[in-house]
């Protein structure tokens, strides 16, 4: 089978790293994702996304039109890259979820996907419009998916556009099963003075490659990531952020926590792109590692690309095991150093599951914690 | 009165320097002993070794608590035997709550699950009687918190973990004066209302003020030099540790 790169690092360093991309095997998409969508707490008339066309209700447009045109769709661009971009648009079937928020609305929308046979997608567009509010959770629990869905494939994609002044929160949780690869990408233009706030939970999963591309255009918009992962038993988790600062006085966080164990490999690629003209921008990236096993693997690229004197960027790691001093703290109250170590682990879920502050999150996460 | 904590010719090193040198010193059930001397004498020394941090190897004598040889015990089975020690400067634990911290010790100390009722309305008690705002129970354990808060939530986790022997190392310094007298109030309701034993290392006489003392212990280099009552408090504190320090081990 053909095989293609993606969520490539935008500046590349030595081939022989294996750390510029990641490879996968060139599929074709046969469905689309099956889920259900609410907005606020009402679910939306029909059962799960019908992806009917020319249904548009509370905001929410579904159908093969877009709420975006042509030119808005591309210009989102994608973490993934053009390749994974091919590779949905080769997929005539695939349908958009159109998410809109008018000026000055506040919406909450809610989708969750559970088991999907064979290779399937998912393309959702979120609109908001002038000084906005747009929170979008999306669940994706392939703890269920039976047994024949061992070679199931995810395509999902999210092109954002936050117009002047609008603010959305895109949370994405992934309970991993069976599921043989999830390809997950974020594009994403941001107009002046425009918030986008991007937090990504992944729990398990076989094969995991996600990227998130910001691109911040107007002045003052600004980009929060917050991450949290507990990966395990020979999966592998690909990550690939991009602040792209292009108007002035932007301003970008990428947090990143995780923990690997039994033979976990995680590659995370932060780049911070300061383009000329960026002048007074901020982008910052930060990463904490917990290592429960000598077998993990633990790859890092932090790029800062600087094409403008006027600007600020830093990153910073903790990568390791727990140090004496923690670790005698908690002894010191009786906790077994087995249970710190797990306790730890949650509380770097719990961190992100703090920042997203949803009581429906919470509870889907810390059940999946509890279940193991 | 059974045999508490018992430790006889201590010595401890840390990175190839000899830090306590046969110290022995007994303690007795419900008593409260003081332990003083000059910086750097090895009092947080005596303190983390008897907690058994892997900072501090234990080179030669024996630790006994009630009748056990613990020396070689790790810190998590001295907790669970229902030793206690306060920090100095307690650590950070970012993404865990206080409330959550304390449920998850308390179940490992008992091993039984804390039904979360009764664990709220003993935290919120607690935390009453030391003037703690309750917005403390949903914050990370000590992120943020002040040198004062810090020590609060120390003396918070003794009264709700409720050891046998707690070892106060110098839970007093940087407190204010309203600061001393909440942390001496739970001090106090630990020592008479629990019945928990002492061992406290300290530089300020104020917070053993409500206190009963029942013995106290001068360190120097790493020897215990002079040993007393409560009297010996007093007498540093006009003193000073001048005369003690060239004196031989007690």
């Amino acid at each position: 089978m053909e095989r293609i790169k993606i969520n490539h690092l935008p500046g590349q360093t030595w081939n022989r790293l294996g750390m510029n991309d990641i490879e996968i095997e060139k599929y074709s998409f046969e469905k689309n994702l099956e889920g259900k969508i609410r907005e606020e707490k009402e679910e939306l008339p029909g059962q799960g996304i019908a992806y009917c066309d020319k249904d548009k209700q509370g905001g929410l447009q579904r159908g093969t039109e877009s709420s975006f045109d042509r030119e808005e769709k591309s210009d989102c661009g994608s973490a993934l890259g053009d390749a994974f971009v091919e590779l949905l648009e080769e997929t005539h079937m695939a349908q958009v979820v159109s998410l809109v928020a008018e000026a000055g609305e506040q919406k909450t929308y809610r989708m969750e996907f559970g088991k999907t046979e064979g290779a399937a997608c998912g393309k959702f567009d979120l609109l908001a419009k002038q000084n906005c509010e747009m929170t979008v959770f999306q669940y994706f629990d392939d703890r269920t998916a039976a047994e024949q869905t061992k070679d199931a494939r995810s395509g999902i994609r999210n092109r954002i556009r936050a117009e002047k002044g609008a603010y959305i929160k895109l949370v994405q949780v992934f309970l991993g099963g069976e599921r043989e690869e999830i390809l997950n990408d974020i594009g994403a233009v941001l107009e002046e003075n425009a918030e986008l706030e991007v937090d990504q939970i992944f729990l398990g999963g076989k094969k995991t490659v996600s990227g998130v591309l910001a691109q911040l255009r107007g002045r003052k918009s600004s980009f929060t990531s917050n991450i949290a992962y507990d990966i395990g038993q020979d999966e592998r988790l690909d990550l690939n952020l991009i602040a792209k600062h292009i108007g002035k006085k932007t301003e970008a966080q990428m947090d990143v926590k995780g923990v690997l164990r039994e033979g976990a490999h995680k590659l995370l690629r932060a780049t911070v792109d300061f383009i000329p003209g960026c002048s007074g921008s901020v982008g910052k990236e930060n990463e904490e590692v917990l290592l429960m096993d000598e077998e993990v693997v633990n790859q890092t690229v932090p790029l800062i690309l600087c094409g403008e004197e006027d600007v600020e960027g830093a990153h910073g790691a903790s990568i390791g095991r727990i140090n004496e001093e923690y670790l005698f703290y908690l002894k010191s109250r009786g906790i077994p150093e087995k249970q710190i170590y797990e306790m730890l682990a949650n509380a770097r879920i719990e961190t992100v599951l703090g920042k997203i502050d949803d009581g429906e999150t919470r509870e889907r996460v810390m059940a999946a914690l509890v279940e193991g | 009165m059974s045999e508490f904590l018992k430790i006889i010719d201590l010595t401890a090193r840390a990175e190839e320097k000899e830090l306590l040198h046969q110290v022995s010193l007994e303690i007795q059930e419900g008593e409260t002993h003081v332990l003083l001397g000059p910086n750097g004498a090895g009092k947080s020394t005596l303190g983390y070794t008897i907690m058994g941090s892997p900072e501090y190897e234990v080179t030669g004598g024996k630790i006994y608590f009630q009748g056990d040889d613990i020396t070689e015990e790790g810190a998590d089975k001295r907790a669970k035997r229902g030793i206690f020690l306060s920090f100095q400067n307690p650590i950070e634990i970012p993404g865990i709550t206080v409330s959550n911290f304390l449920r998850t010790a308390l179940e490992q100390l008992t091993g039984e699950r804390i039904k979360l009722f009764d664990f709220k309305k003993r935290l919120k008690n607690v935390m009453d009687t030391l003037q703690m705002d309750q917005s403390y129970a949903d914050r990370d354990l000590n992120v943020g918190f002040s040198g004062g808060e810090k020590k609060k939530a120390e003396i918070l986790q003794l009264l709700m973990l409720n050891p046998r022997l707690a070892i106060l190392d110098e839970t007093d310094s940087g407190l204010d004066v309203d600061a001393v007298k909440t942390v001496s109030k739970g001090i106090e309701e630990f020592q008479k209302k629990q019945g928990g034993s002492l061992l406290i290392i300290t530089h300020n006489a104020k917070i053993l003020e409500a206190l009963k003392v029942d013995k106290t212990h001068v360190l120097v280099d790493g020897r215990i030099v002079a040993e007393g009552g409560p009297e010996l408090v007093e007498d540093v504190g006009q003193n000073g540790f001048e005369k003690y320090l060239d004196k031989e081990s007690y």
